[in-house]
C-alpha cells in the first residue's frame, strides 16, 4: 500500500513537466489551430539551453533558477520568431501545410541541435536547495519531485487567471472564436496570435529545463515527449488547459505503474511490455467514448473548414495521357538503357513510396480523412511480409501476398473507430493506432526482434538482381496505382467525394458515408501494404522505424508536395521527395537540416502543392478557361 | 456637409466569381443611408468590401479624406469604421462585459467616448446581462451586443449590416429606436436593409442595389 502511494506520487511528479509542455501545445492549438509538431523541438531546446545555462551559473540556487528562466524566455523568443517567419504566412494555408511546416522545423531544429551540442547525452543537476529527498512511508522521496507536483497547479491556476481573468485573455478567447470579428474591431489579432505561439513555446521549453535536473538532455527528447503530449493533449480535449492537466495526470499515473509493476504479467503480457502501448489504448479508449476529450468541445466548422478543398477531379486530358505513356515506357526502358544498381535501387524506392503516398492521397484527397499514422499500414505489410517469410518461411511470392492482409486486418480494425471522428480528432486517433502498432513491434521482442527488428529478408533468385527487382516493384506498382485510379473514377470514387465535401448531403441522397470512408481506409491500407511488402524485400530487413511517425509524415509530405487534389502529384511526390532526400542524405551529415528548410520553404512558395503550383500556372496560360 | 465616406469603382470577388460590379456610392458627415435591395444584391459584400472582408478592388474609396483600399482590416477599424455583421457575430464564450471590453478604443479627435452609461441607457437589456455568456442570450439581446460592441470602439461611421434581420417585432422596434438616437447623437451611419418599412423615416438617402452594382441614389425618403 505504502509503495502504492509512492508511486502515485512519482506518476504525479512526471505529469508536472508533460502537463507544462501538453498545456502549451493545447494553448496553441485552441488559439491557432495549429498542429505543432515543433512542440517537442523547443521542449528539447528548453532542456539544452538550461544545461548549458545551468553549467555556466548553476552553482547556487539563484543561478540555477536564472539560468532556468533565461532558457524559457528564450525559447518563447524562439517560439514568436518561429510563429513571424513561418506559421503566419500559412495560415491561409490549408491546415496539412501549417503541421508539414512545423515538421520541417523538427528536422532543422534536430540538426541545429547536433551541432551546437553535439550527439553526446548532457545530464542535468538538481537545483541547489531541492536536492535531497524526504523520507515518506519508509521511502526517499525526492524533494524535486514534491516541488514538480506542487508546480504544475500553479502553472494550471496563473494560465487560468490569465485566460479568464484578464483583458488579454478575453481578447485572446475572442481570436479563437472569430479572427476577422476581432480584426473587424480593430484589433491587429496577429500579434496577438503570435504571443500565444511565444507563451505555449515558453511553456515547452519550461517543461524541458524543468525535466532536467530528473534526465538528461538528449536528441530523441523531441520525438519521444511529441507523442505523449498529442495523446495528453487530445485526450484532454484540444484547447481545453484543465483537460491537458487532467490527462497528463491520467497518463503519467498508468505509464508509472506500469513501470514500477513491470514484471507483473496479464495473460501472458507482462506490464513493460504494456509501457508504450497502454498511454495509446488509453487516448483510443477516451476517443471512442468522448470523440472530442475529456473536457473538449466538438469541433466547429469554420469557413472553410472542410479538411481538404473540394475540387473537381479532372480526367487527364491527351496530352498529359501522352506524358504518362511516355514516362512509363521510359521506366521500363531504364535497366535496358543501362542504369546503374544504384539508380535502379532508387528508382525502385521512388515507385514503392509512390504508391504508399499515392494509398494516402487516396484517403485524404478522395475521401477527406487525413491520416496522421498512414506508416502504421506500410509497416504492418512489412512486418507481415518478413513475418511470413522468416517465421512460416513462405517464398517471397506468398510472403508478399502476405503483406497486404496483414494490413487489410489493421486497416479494417483501427479503420473503424476512425471514420467515427471527424478532423483533427480523427487524424490524431489514426497517429495514436500508428504508435500503438509501433509500439508492439518495438516490445513484442519474441516475434518482431525489437528494437532490431527482422534481418535477411531477401528477395527468391530470380528476383535477386537489381533490374529484376526494380521490373517486379514497377509491375505490381503500375498496378495498383492503375487499380486506385479505376476506384476514383468508379461510383465508389464519386460516392467518397460527395461524402468528403458535403457529408450531410451526401447522407440524404442514402450514401452510407462511413461506411465508405471505412471501405477507403480499409483499401489505403491494403495499398500501403502491398508497398510496404515491397520495402522489405528491397531492405532486406525491417525495423520499427517503419512505422515512425516520420514515416508518416513522409507520406503527408509526399501527398502534400505533390498536390492532395490529383491522382498524379503523390507520385510526382514521392519521386522528388525520395530523390531529394536520397541525394541530401549522400551529400551531408546535415540533411536534415536541409531537407527541414526545403520542405518548410516549398510551404511556403507552394501553398497548393507543387501540382497545384502547375495546375495555377496552367490556367493562366492563353486559350484556357479560367 | 462634408463627405465622410466616398467609394468609386469597388468590385469585389468571392473566390473568381465577381459579386460587386463598380458600386459607387457616398456618405456624408452625420447622415444616414441605406443600402436597399433585395437578397443577393450585394449590400452586406458592398459593406465587408469597405470593411476589407472580401477580396476587391476599387477605383477610390477615401475615408474622411484618406485611402483606404490598401489597408486591412484593422487598420480601417482603427481609422473610425466601426462595423456590426449581419449574422450577430457576438464573442459566445466571452462575457457581455468581456465582449465590450475587447472592441474597445479611444476616440479620435477629442470626441467623448461613449462610456458604459451611455450604451446602456441605449441597450438598457445589456446592463442586466452584464456577466451573462453571449452565446446564452436571445437573438435580439446579442444584435443589441454586436452594436453595443462596435460603439466602444468610438466610430464615426458605423456600417450596420441588416440590424432587423431575424428579430422579434418587438425587438425590431427597440432596434430603429436606438439607431433613431445614433443618428441624433450626430453619427454617422450606412446600413443594409431588405424591408423599406423598417428604413422609413430613419435614412436620409438610400441608394438601390441589383445584382451587384448600386442603382442611382433614391430620393431623400423622409
Amino acid at each position: 500500500m505504502d509503495s502504492l502511494i509512492i508511486q502515485l506520487l512519482t506518476g504525479l511528479a512526471s505529469a508536472s513537466s508533460l502537463f507544462l509542455v501538453a498545456s502549451g501545445l493545447t494553448i496553441i492549438f485552441g488559439v491557432t489551430r495549429v498542429v505543432n509538431f515543433a512542440h517537442g523541438s523547443l521542449y528539447m531546446l528548453g532542456a539544452y539551453i538550461a544545461v548549458s545555462l545551468v553549467a555556466l551559473w548553476g552553482g547556487q540556487a539563484g543561478g540555477f533558477w536564472l539560468a532556468v528562466l533565461v532558457a524559457v524566455l528564450a525559447v518563447g523568443l524562439i517560439g514568436g520568431l518561429l510563429e513571424i517567419t513561418i506559421l503566419r504566412r500559412l495560415y491561409r494555408s490549408p491546415e496539412l501545410f501549417q503541421l508539414l511546416a512545423t515538421f520541417g522545423v523538427v528536422l532543422i531544429v534536430q540538426d541545429v541541435t547536433l551541432a551546437i551540442w553535439g550527439p553526446q547525452d548532457r545530464f542535468g543537476v538538481r537545483p541547489p536547495g531541492l536536492d535531497g529527498a524526504y523520507l515518506l512511508l519508509g521511502h526517499r522521496f525526492p524533494v524535486y519531485d514534491l516541488f514538480l507536483i506542487l508546480l504544475a497547479p500553479l502553472v494550471l491556476l496563473v494560465l487560468w487567471t490569465l485566460f479568464n481573468r484578464t483583458r488579454w485573455g478575453a481578447l485572446v478567447r475572442a481570436a479563437t472564436e472569430d479572427p476577422e470579428m476581432l480584426a473587424s474591431l480593430g484589433v491587429n489579432q496577429r500579434w496577438i496570435l503570435t504571443a500565444v505561439f511565444a507563451l505555449g513555446s515558453l511553456l515547452a521549453g519550461l517543461g524541458g529545463a524543468l525535466e532536467l535536473p530528473k534526465g538528461s538532455a538528449n536528441l530523441s527528447m523531441d520525438m519521444q515527449i511529441i507523442a505523449s503530449v498529442f495523446v495528453v493533449v487530445v485526450v484532454g480535449g484540444m484547447g481545453s488547459i484543465l483537460g491537458a492537466y487532467l490527462a497528463a495526470v491520467l497518463v503519467s499515473l498508468i505509464r508509472t505503474l506500469a513501470v514500477a509493476n513491470a514484471e507483473l504479467s496479464v495473460l501472458g503480457i507482462t506490464m513493460w511490455q504494456l509501457e508504450l502501448v497502454s498511454i495509446f489504448i488509453v487516448m483510443a479508449v477516451v476517443l471512442v467514448v468522448r470523440p472530442w476529450g475529456l473536457l473538449g468541445r466538438p469541433e466547429r466548422l469554420h469557413k472553410g473548414g472542410l479538411p481538404v478543398e473540394a475540387t473537381v477531379l479532372r480526367r487527364p486530358g491527351l496530352w498529359l495521357k501522352a506524358v504518362m505513356a511516355l514516362g512509363i515506357l521510359i521506366l521500363c526502358l531504364l535497366p535496358i538503357l543501362g542504369a546503374g544498381n544504384y539508380s535502379l535501387y532508387l528508382f525502385t524506392e521512388m515507385a514503392v513510396f509512390a504508391l504508399f503516398a499515392a494509398s494516402l492521397q487516396f484517403l485524404m484527397g478522395l475521401g477527406g480523412v487525413i491520416s496522421f499514422g498512414h506508416a502504421a499500414y506500410f509497416g504492418l505489410g512489412a512486418y507481415g511480409a518478413a513475418l511470413a517469410f522468416k517465421a512460416l518461411a513462405l517464398p517471397m511470392e506468398l510472403a508478399l501476398l502476405a503483406a497486404p492482409f496483414l494490413a487489410a486486418a489493421g486497416a479494417l480494425f483501427f479503420g473503424w473507430f476512425c471514420v467515427r471522428l471527424s478532423g483533427v480528432y480523427l487524424a490524431m486517433l489514426t497517429l495514436a493506432f500508428a504508435q500503438i502498432t509501433w509500439s508492439i513491434a518495438f516490445q513484442w521482442e519474441g516475434l518482431t526482434g525489437g528494437d532490431n527488428g527482422l534481418l535477411g529478408v531477401w528477395p527468391s533468385e530470380w528476383a535477386a538482381d537489381s533490374a529484376s527487382f526494380y521490373y517486379l516493384v514497377l509491375a505490381i506498382c503500375l498496378a495498383c496505382l492503375f487499380l486506385l485510379r479505376r476506384f476514383a473514377y468508379a461510383p465508389f470514387g464519386y460516392a467518397l467525394r460527395a461524402g468528403r465535401d458535403s457529408p450531410l448531403g451526401a447522407e440524404a441522397i442514402g450514401i452510407d458515408v462511413r461506411l465508405q470512408r471505412w471501405l477507403a481506409f480499409t483499401l489505403a491500407g491494403v495499398f500501403a501494404g502491398v508497398a510496404g511488402g515491397l520495402f522489405v524485400f528491397m531492405k532486406g530487413s525491417i525495423s520499427p522505424d517503419a512505422m515512425a511517425i516520420p514515416q508518416s509524415v513522409d507520406a503527408l509530405a509526399m501527398v502534400l508536395l505533390g498536390g492532395v487534389q490529383s491522382l498524379t502529384g503523390p507520385i510526382l511526390g514521392a519521386a522528388i521527395f525520395t530523390g531529394l532526400k536520397a541525394e541530401l542524405v549522400s551529400l551531408t551529415n546535415y540533411w536534415r537540416l536541409l531537407l527541414g528548410l526545403l520542405i518548410v520553404g516549398l510551404c511556403i512558395l507552394f501553398p497548393r502543392g507543387l501540382a497545384g503550383a502547375g495546375r495555377e500556372m496552367a490556367a493562366w496560360l492563353p486559350g484556357r478557361r479560367p | 456637409m462634408t463627405s465622410l465616406l466616398e467609394v468609386q469603382g469597388l468590385k469585389a470577388w468571392y473566390g473568381r466569381a465577381q459579386v460587386l460590379f463598380d458600386v459607387a456610392l457616398e456618405v456624408k458627415t452625420g447622415e444616414v443611408v441605406a443600402l436597399l435591395g433585395p437578397n443577393g444584391s450585394g449590400k452586406s459584400t458592398t459593406l465587408k468590401a469597405i470593411m476589407g472582408l472580401v477580396t476587391r478592388s476599387a477605383e477610390r474609396m477615401q475615408f474622411d479624406g484618406q485611402e483606404i483600399a490598401g489597408l486591412a482590416e484593422y487598420q480601417i477599424a482603427r481609422q473610425g469604421i466601426g462595423y456590426v455583421p449581419e449574422d450577430r457575430r457576438v464573442f459566445q464564450g466571452l462575457t457581455v462585459r468581456e465582449n465590450l471590453s475587447v472592441a474597445q478604443r479611444p476616440p479620435q479627435n477629442d470626441r467623448v467616448a461613449w462610456s458604459l452609461d451611455g450604451l446602456f441607457s441605449l441597450f438598457p437589456k445589456l446592463e442586466q446581462l452584464y456577466e451573462r455568456r453571449a452565446g446564452e442570450m436571445s437573438g435580439g439581446e446579442q444584435q443589441m451586443l454586436t452594436i453595443a460592441r462596435t460603439l466602444m470602439g468610438n466610430p464615426r461611421l458605423l456600417l450596420l449590416d441588416e440590424p432587423s434581420e431575424g428579430l422579434a417585432p418587438v425587438v425590431v422596434q427597440q432596434m430603429r429606436q436606438a439607431i433613431l438616437s445614433l443618428k441624433q447623437e450626430g453619427l454617422t451611419v450606412l446600413l443594409s436593409e431588405q424591408n423599406p418599412a423598417f428604413a422609413e423615416g430613419l435614412i436620409d438617402r438610400s441608394y438601390r442595389m441589383d445584382r451587384g452594382r448600386a442603382l442611382a441614389a433614391g430620393k431623400s425618403a423622409v
